[in-house]
């Protein structure tokens, strides 16, 4: 795909704003990790031995029977590591770096929990007595990529929808607008929390219905680019040259209408981040025990004398926050030419 | 010079384009007849409002004919038809004013130049050929192809805009103020290549100004427009010499010559609104040998010498 | 110069910032002189300079990227370029007076002309005896008028009431005319120069058009490529041009010519600043140039009140 000059000098403008550009390196890099938590931040060891047989816990799954136990349903690798030792079997394992399930309630310390930050527990265990560290490294994964998904889906409605209204104006642009403003008004946390109560707190039904709503803004600004943009020379041009109205909507506007897309991206992506955390922490969101950050604010408002949960989840969605915005800065100073004082 | 004993490559009768403003129509062009040999350049002058860029419009199919009549190599075609228009794209062509945003800022000069032949049926080698063929016939060359439009100068960017025309093979060019936004010394060169492919290629021009002496220079002929209406047709080597209608008079007078010591002369009154057009004659209000007859009836257009036509029957109390 | 001097320009240079963060010199050494109730015009194509130097009289040049480098801009014994920002304020609107291009953008779409134009002056008396000078039959009603129910000449000439309200001894106005109709120009134009004169306000006509140079202006000053190229008076400078651009400007011009064959176009391109050096700028494209030509042309008067900067002003006349 060839990049038009002015996609490359801006490019090139992003590249120059050294925050934006390693906000956007450390937070793809913290996501890419945070996607192989499944394997690298668990209980279930990447390789163990069992009395010289070879198993793969981290990748397939081994009932407790296999390793001497009477049940059927998944063995229990902490209780199992510490049990071989007296049951004179041999057992060695290459453990994930985190050896942590964000899911196992780890009752074995003294007291209730939550449990103050130890060796075992790096950052503590929230209200259940869970991994505090694991369940937000999860927790990151589960919320970044809903955010994500969430915003491609709505960056696609909203451009259709936009482009469609801008593109063929007139009444059906009116219709469709008053209509958009009407959906627009309605109460969209009542909508979900009525929706998750008769359906349930399924991942992809949240997400659908975020989606239905989210897509709204976007189009306002696709609406407004594409009104601008119809009447512009080299539009007309093309109309005269004799393409079609699907090539002009696509090749000719659409490549030049993208500006609000890309500048909207992250503080969309912050929306949704920010979106499910408040759904999650009022209980409307994910179903527990799902590892969330809105769950983990919950409980770290309500049990304040174990500040490691609020202090620790605060500051991961800071630091977030944080990156996302310095990379949506950088994003509009690169799109924006006229941002500063260089003569072109 | 023209060639009077082929027949017209366009005729054009009795056109009008209105467009609705609200409850009322804007009248922008009414009852326009008109033709152009090949190898022929006509010019359209006017100011703002007088319809020039909306007929310019209007024959390339960029907006609807309210009435009117089209014949290409004398078949006559329905200008309401869609097809008729798809014929007509690799005929006539249109060059725009502005250079700095007829050309996709996003698209490589291979593809402004490659897309149109596609889409209207050329592709492959042929289609190739013909973009170089078109580049080097404005002066460009084929190792510009891949780069963007931002790398070129205003009067660059507006050989683009012929070329993409030329790459159609067409053979009516409109040209709709081609060289208002560029400077005196670059729009020199930009005549000087449409007068150039006039006589290598036989193409027929027809020129949208404003500019007087542009026209004079390089067209064969003049067609003064008003108010939606054409005033006066005379052929260019005559127009500052022995033009008659006291609007082109008043036009003619009010432009700044080098020459010090002829000031402009001002023309008086307002222009009317398109849409509450006066009675009779359009151009009363502001005419200096205005009589009551004319706000009677609208002047017909009427041949005054060969290739002359004017639309006022008191011409000759003019000094 | 004499003391009929309204405003003595002398060495001035600006400079705007680059991409890379550098300061590239956008006119050089740039230098002329206004006399009261003058019309002065500064002629020259795009990227000459001309409207750079206007607004940096005034101090209009946009920041933080660009900025006077050098020069005196002396109004009435005052030096524009180094006086204090509150001063160039009080200057503005009251002795130095500006209209643009472009008279709808300057207006506020929401508040009718009277409203305005009593911003500037609040005696109802000067403004309608102004309106009627600028060829208004029918003030009362454009007075009550929003912007947008106006045709762009009519609004070009409320700027130019509005401009000369204050009295200022000084207007500077930039391409007044180019967006308007030749017979709107030709209107806009004679009101300009008549209330000028009935004045006594220099104008500082910056223009592209040549014409307007020929029929409105008193001395005339030909820039290119950041630099002063031709000063003269505008019959000198149409009788006897000395620099090969200024010809080759006349020349262009498609007037009194018959057949686009006879024209004959500059070649070349103007240098961007970035290309800038000392030597003349014009060499590229002009058919005179030599070896001469490398080093900076100096000014040479041709006569009284003609200045040229060319090494070969003599072999062009």
């Amino acid at each position: 795909m060839i990049f038009s000059a002015v996609s490359k000098e801006r490019f090139v403008r992003y590249r120059a704003n050294r925050r934006a550009w390693w906000s956007l390196w450390i937070l793809s890099i913290a996501y890419g990790l945070s996607l192989l938590s499944p394997w690298l931040v668990n209980d279930r060891p990447l390789v163990l031995s069992f009395d010289g047989k070879l198993a793969f816990p981290a990748f397939s799954f081994y009932a407790d029977r296999d390793f001497g136990g009477t049940y059927g349903t998944e063995a229990n690798y902490p209780e199992l590591l510490d049990s071989a030792h007296r049951a004179q079997h041999s057992i060695w394992t290459l453990n994930p770096p985190i050896a942590q399930d964000p899911l196992r309630a780890d009752l074995s310390a003294a007291g209730e929990p939550p449990y103050a930050p130890s060796a075992k527990h790096w950052l503590g265990t929230d209200a259940h007595g869970r991994d505090l560290l694991a369940r937000l490294i999860h927790g990151f994964r589960i919320c970044m990529s809903f955010s994500l998904i969430l915003t491609l889906l709505s960056t696609l409605f909203g451009v259709a929808i936009g482009a469609l209204q801008g593109y063929l104006g007139g009444k059906f642009d009116i219709f469709l607008q008053r209509g958009i403003e009407i959906w627009a008004s309605l109460p969209f946390l009542y909508v979900v929390i009525l929706v998750a109560s008769l359906y349930g707190h399924g991942f992809w039904l949240l997400l659908g219905i975020m989606t239905v709503f989210s897509w709204i803004g976007l189009s306002y600004y696709m609406r407004g680019e594409f009104l601008r943009l119809r009447d512009v020379t080299y539009v007309r041009a093309a109309k005269v040259l004799g393409f079609g109205h699907l090539h002009i909507i696509f090749r000719e506007i659409l490549p030049n209408a993208l500006n609000p897309v890309v500048t909207l991206f992250p503080f969309a992506l912050i929306g949704g981040i920010t979106s499910l955390t408040s759904l999650d922490f009022l209980g409307f969101g994910l179903q527990p025990p799902t590892p969330s950050w809105g769950d983990l604010m919950a409980q770290g408002l309500a049990n304040l004398f174990a500040p490691w949960i609020a202090l620790s989840t605060s500051i991961a969605l800071f630091i977030t926050l944080l990156l996302a915005t310095f990379i949506g800065e950088g994003v509009r100073d690169a799109m924006d030419p006229k941002s500063g004082d260089r003569y072109e | 010079m023209s060639a009077s004993s082929q027949s017209p490559l366009l005729q054009v009768h009795d056109l009008s384009v209105w467009y609705p403003a609200g409850k009322a129509w804007v009248k922008a062009v009414r009852n326009v007849d008109f033709e152009i040999m090949p190898g022929e350049i006509v010019a359209i002058v006017g100011e703002s409002g007088c319809g020039k860029t909306t007929l310019a419009s209007a024959l390339v199919g960029l907006r609807d004919w309210r009435s009117g009549e089209l014949i290409l190599d004398g078949n006559a075609l329905d200008p309401r038809q869609a097809k008729t228009w798809k014929q007509l794209r690799t005929q006539v062509q249109m060059v725009f004013q502005d250079p700095f945003s007829s050309l996709n800022p996003r698209q490589t000069l291979s593809e402004i130049l490659l897309g149109p032949q596609r889409a209207n049926g050329i592709s492959g080698s042929a289609a190739q050929i013909r973009a170089i063929e078109a580049l080097e016939q404005v002066g460009l060359c084929a190792t510009d192809l891949n780069k963007f439009p931002h790398a070129f100068s205003g009067g660059q960017r507006q050989r683009i805009g012929i070329a993409r025309a030329l790459a159609l093979k067409t053979r009516l060019l409109v040209c709709d103020e081609p060289t208002s936004a560029l400077d005196v010394s670059v729009q020199a060169q930009i005549l000087l290549l449409l007068q150039d492919l006039r006589k290598r290629l036989g193409l027929s021009i027809l020129l949208i100004s404003h500019d007087l002496a542009v026209v004079r220079a390089l067209a064969d002929r003049v067609m003064v427009m008003y108010l939606g209406s054409v005033v006066e047709e005379i052929p260019a080597a005559q127009l500052f010499s022995c033009a008659r209608h006291p609007y082109t008079r008043a036009l003619l007078a009010s432009v700044p010559t080098l020459r010090i010591g002829s000031p402009p002369q001002l023309l008086v009154g307002e222009i009317p609104s398109l849409t509450q057009l006066p009675s009779g004659c359009v151009f009363a209000s502001r005419c200096a040998i205005a009589r009551p007859q004319c706000k009677l009836a609208e002047p017909i257009f009427e041949k005054v010498a060969p290739n002359c036509r004017v639309r006022c029957p008191y011409h000759g109390d003019l000094a | 110069m004499s003391d009929a001097s309204l405003l003595q320009v002398e060495g001035m240079s600006v400079a705007f910032r680059a991409g890379s963060g550098d300061w590239i010199a956008v006119t050089e050494d740039v230098s002329f002189s206004i006399a009261r109730g003058e019309v002065f015009a500064l002629v020259g194509e795009s990227g000459c300079g001309k409207s750079v130097t206007a607004m940096g009289l005034v101090g209009l040049l946009p920041t933080p990227g660009a900025q006077v480098l050098a020069g005196r801009a002396l109004l009435d014994g005052e030096d524009l370029l180094t006086t204090t920002k509150d001063r160039l304020c009080a200057i503005r609107g009251h002795q130095v007076c500006v209209i643009f291009q472009e008279p709808a953008a300057a207006l506020n779409p929401v508040r009718t002309i009277l409203s305005q134009l009593r911003e500037v002056c609040p005696d109802q008396e000067r403004i309608e005896s102004m309106m009627v000078r600028a060829g208004f039959s029918d003030r009362t009603r454009v007075l009550k008028s929003f912007p947008h129910e106006l045709s762009g000449g009519m609004l070009q000439r409320v700027m130019i009431v509005m401009a000369l309200l204050p009295g200022p001894q000084l207007l500077i106005a930039d391409e007044p005319t180019t967006a308007l109709d030749v017979t709107v120009q030709a209107q806009v134009m004679e009101i300009l120069k008549q209330m000028c004169k009935e004045t006594g306000t220099g104008l500082l006509l910056i223009t592209h058009n040549l014409g307007l140079v020929a029929q409105y202006a008193d001395r005339v000053a030909v820039m290119y490529a950041g630099r002063m190229v031709e000063s003269a008076t505008v019959a000198q400078l149409l009788a006897k041009p000395c620099h090969p651009y200024t010809l080759g400007l006349i020349r262009a011009v498609p007037e009194g010519h018959d057949s686009v064959d006879s024209l004959q176009p500059i070649a070349g391109t103007v240098p961007r600043p970035a290309e800038f050096d000392c030597g003349c700028r014009f060499r590229n494209r002009c058919p005179h140039a030599d070896a001469l030509c490398i080093a900076k042309p100096l000014p040479q008067d041709v006569e009284f009140g003609h200045v040229v900067s060319c090494v070969h002003w003599r072999a062009i006349r």
